[in-house]
This record gives structure tokens, sequence and C-alpha cells, in this order.
């Protein structure tokens, strides 16, 4: 699973959201390393949709603006977890193999 | 400025095709207006103009060409170079199956227990195969993206002993656009992806056989001199445009339309073949001829699999 799908993905994980909103928390999710550009976004959900990870919650207009809200499906749930837990797999590899390697090295004055 | 701005996304958004626009564009273009309403713009980016226009083209090709379309257009080419690889790997460049010598002017060295470093190009392909056959896409379009640079290689490596009997390039040329049209199916997921794909390299086999002893009664195995005369034969590109054409008119007089475009599609390497050999001879009447009758049977096929969808697009509005 690319980034951004896993972004909107954990974004959508907490409850439904529009467009600008997703890529407001998606941003936030990165810490600030990723900020979505709308076409980006709107091709994920597309993409997202079409493969039954998230569909569509409502609409409503506020100041002359079309606001399309998304929710996240129980298969898009399913696979966001399976994605989240085997990148807390190999994050947590790579600190052990870090700890590893700091353990082995002589400590310096 | 506030109509200003909405006047230039909605322009940038005009990129996208018109059935796309229809279902997004207001909540895409809301998107947009909130950003800059955030960010205190009063025109739109570069960086966003940029990305929606690489998104919205994106969209323009994948719209017309289906996925339906790509994934069998894709199926054929994997059935088609497949059936290369297999036949020319084990027909060509297994040596200890290939009788004779190497003609006796020429000092050839073997690539190990092939004829050439095609081995690996062909290799590459029946592995792609069988990993995409396991329904592992990404690794699969990997193997066969890597036989791109491998060709080029090959033939960039005309002179040096592993490249010394290697296929022609218009040979090589060949399996990589069938590599690059395979490339573009969606992941094989099912059991019926997997039955179409194996159903497309036995029908693809039996052709590429046919053509070979067709064409090379006296031998298919052996004889390293026929080595090229070989790889020249089974890549002449009019059996396999007419083959393909015609089952591109069948599937149209039976309405598989979705078969009909992706036939055209996987047969466009022997078509673009018959253009290169065009403008190589200078265009003898045949080729002009065969050129003409299949680019605008190709053109009749599509303008009419595109009409049909776009009358079934409006009928279900």
């Amino acid at each position: 699973m690319r980034q951004p799908t896993f972004l909107v993905l954990a974004a959508l994980a907490d409850g439904r959201k529009h467009g600008y909103a997703l890529i407001a928390e998606a941003s936030e999710l990165s810490g600030g390393r990723v900020r979505l550009k709308v076409g980006t976004l709107y091709a994920v959900l597309d993409r997202s949709r079409k493969q039954g990870l998230l569909e569509d919650a409502g609409e409503e207009t506020v100041g002359g603006r079309l606001r399309r809200y998304y929710r996240l499906t129980d298969e898009g749930a399913d696979r966001l977890a399976v994605e989240a837990a085997r990148l807390a797999s190999d994050a947590a590899n790579a600190q052990a193999r870090l700890r590893a390697r700091n353990a082995g090295k002589p400590a310096t004055a | 400025m506030k109509a200003s701005i909405e006047r230039r996304y909605r322009a940038a958004l005009d990129l996208y095709p018109r059935s796309w626009r229809d279902a997004n564009g207001n909540a895409m273009l809301a998107t947009l207006l909130d950003e800059a309403e955030v960010e205190g713009r009063n025109r739109p980016g570069l960086a966003q103009l940029l990305n929606i226009s690489v998104f919205a083209l994106l969209e323009r090709a994948r719209s017309a060409v289906p996925a339906s379309v790509r994934d069998r257009a894709a199926a054929l080419a994997w059935g088609m170079g497949t059936a290369l690889a297999i036949v020319m790997f084990v027909g060509t460049e297994w040596a200890p199956w290939s009788t004779g010598r190497p003609s006796p002017e020429a000092e050839v060295t073997a690539f190990g227990p092939f004829v050439s470093a095609a081995a690996v190009i062909l290799g590459l392909w029946i592995l792609a195969f069988v990993v995409a056959l396991a329904g592992r896409a990404r690794p699969a379009r990997w193997l066969l993206a890597a036989t791109l640079p491998a060709s080029v290689v090959l033939v960039a490596g005309e002179g040096a002993w592993w490249a010394a009997l290697r296929p022609p390039s218009s040979a090589l040329f060949f399996l990589a656009l069938l590599a690059l049209i395979a490339m573009q199916g969606s992941a094989v997921t099912s059991r019926r992806d997997r039955l179409r794909m194996l159903i497309c390299l036995f029908v693809a086999g039996c052709l590429v056989v046919a053509i070979v002893y067709g064409q090379l009664s006296q031998s298919l195995l052996g004889d390293w001199s026929r080595y090229r005369i070989v790889w020249i034969e089974i890549t002449r590109p009019l059996p396999y445009a007419i083959a393909l054409l015609t089952a591109a008119l069948v599937a149209l007089l039976l309405g598989r339309f979705a078969w009909a475009v992706a036939v055209v599609i996987a047969c466009s390497p022997a078509l673009i073949h018959v253009l290169a050999l065009v403008v190589v001879s200078g265009g003898g009447p045949l080729l002009v001829g065969v050129l003409a009758v299949a680019g605008s049977s190709a053109l009749l096929i599509w303008g009419l699999a595109i009409g049909r969808n776009s009358r079934a697009a409006a009928s279900q509005r």
C-alpha cells in the first residue's frame, strides 16, 4: 500500500471526513512531512472507493461549496490494520538491529 | 479575485474526462478552494496545477482504455510474450539441444549453457509469467520491466561474445512492446484471471509453433546457423496481424467489444513492426495494403467499441 493511500485511510479511521479535512489530517499524521496535492488525493479516493476500501458518506453545501464526505468500510479498516501491523513490525525490526549495532560499539568518553 | 481563482481551477479541471468531472469535479473544486483559502492564496499554485494536469491526463488515458480492456490486452500480451519466450528458450537458446556448429568463419562462444545472453530476457519472461499466475502482480511487473534494460544492453553489446548470436533487434523490440502492454494489466487476483492468462498462453503458443513450423518446415530445433532466421520468422508481423485482426473481427461480430479492442491493442506490436518495415523499405504495395487494411480495421473496431461504451454509459445515467 502506498503512503498516500495509507495516510488517507488512517485519516478516516476515526470518522467521516471531507476533502480538505483529509489533506490536513494526512499532514498531521505524517508530522507535516506529507502534504497531499488535491489531484493525488482524489486519485487515491477514486481508486480506494473502487477497491471497496472507502465509501461516500453524504454531502453538504457550505458557503456555496460542495463538501463530499468519505468513510472507511470494514474492508478498508481491515486492510489498514494489516498495513499498520506490517509497518510496526518493520520499524521494530529496524530498531532492534540499531540497538544491536549500538551495543556492539565501544563506549566513548 | 475569488471568482478568478475559481475560474482558473475550473479550467484546470476541464482536463479531466467529462464523466470524471461530473462525478468528482464539484467536490474537488471545493477542496481546492478550501485549501487556497486556508493558505491565503489568490491564484492557483504551479505545483497544484501540474499535479492536477498529470492526474487528469492519467484519468483520460484510463477512460480511453478501460480496465476491462487493459486487462484483456495484458493477458493476450502475457500469453504471446511467454509463448515466444518458451518456444525460443527451448528451441534456440538451450545450447545442448542445438545441433550443428556456428558458421565456420564466426568465432562464437556460447553464453554458459545458452546460445546468447538473450536467454536472460526469455528466462525473465517465463519467470514473470509464473509469478503473475501466483497473483504477485507487482514483482511480475518488475521482472518484465527488467527485460527492457536487458534488451537495450543486448542490442548495445553487438559484437560481444555474449551477444554474437543474439536475436535481431526487431525481435527484441517486438518482445519489449509486448512487455509494455502486459505491464498495463491489473493484479491477477481470481481463478478466472489465471484461467484467462493460461488460455491466452495456450492459444498464443499454438500460433507461435504453427508459424515456426509453417515457415521453417525443415527444422525447428537445432542448427545454430538457423538461429537468427528462426527469430526473424517468428516475429514476422504479417501472421500476427492477420490472426489477431481476424480474432478481433470475430469478437466484434460476437459482440465481445472489450475483447475486440484488447486484441487490437495486443496486435499493435505487429502493426508497428509493419509500419517500421514500410518506412525502412520505402513501402512495397503489399505492406502498404496490409497496413491500410489493418489500421482502418483497428480504427473501425475502436470507434464502434467506444461508441457502444458511450451509449451504455448514457443509458445508465
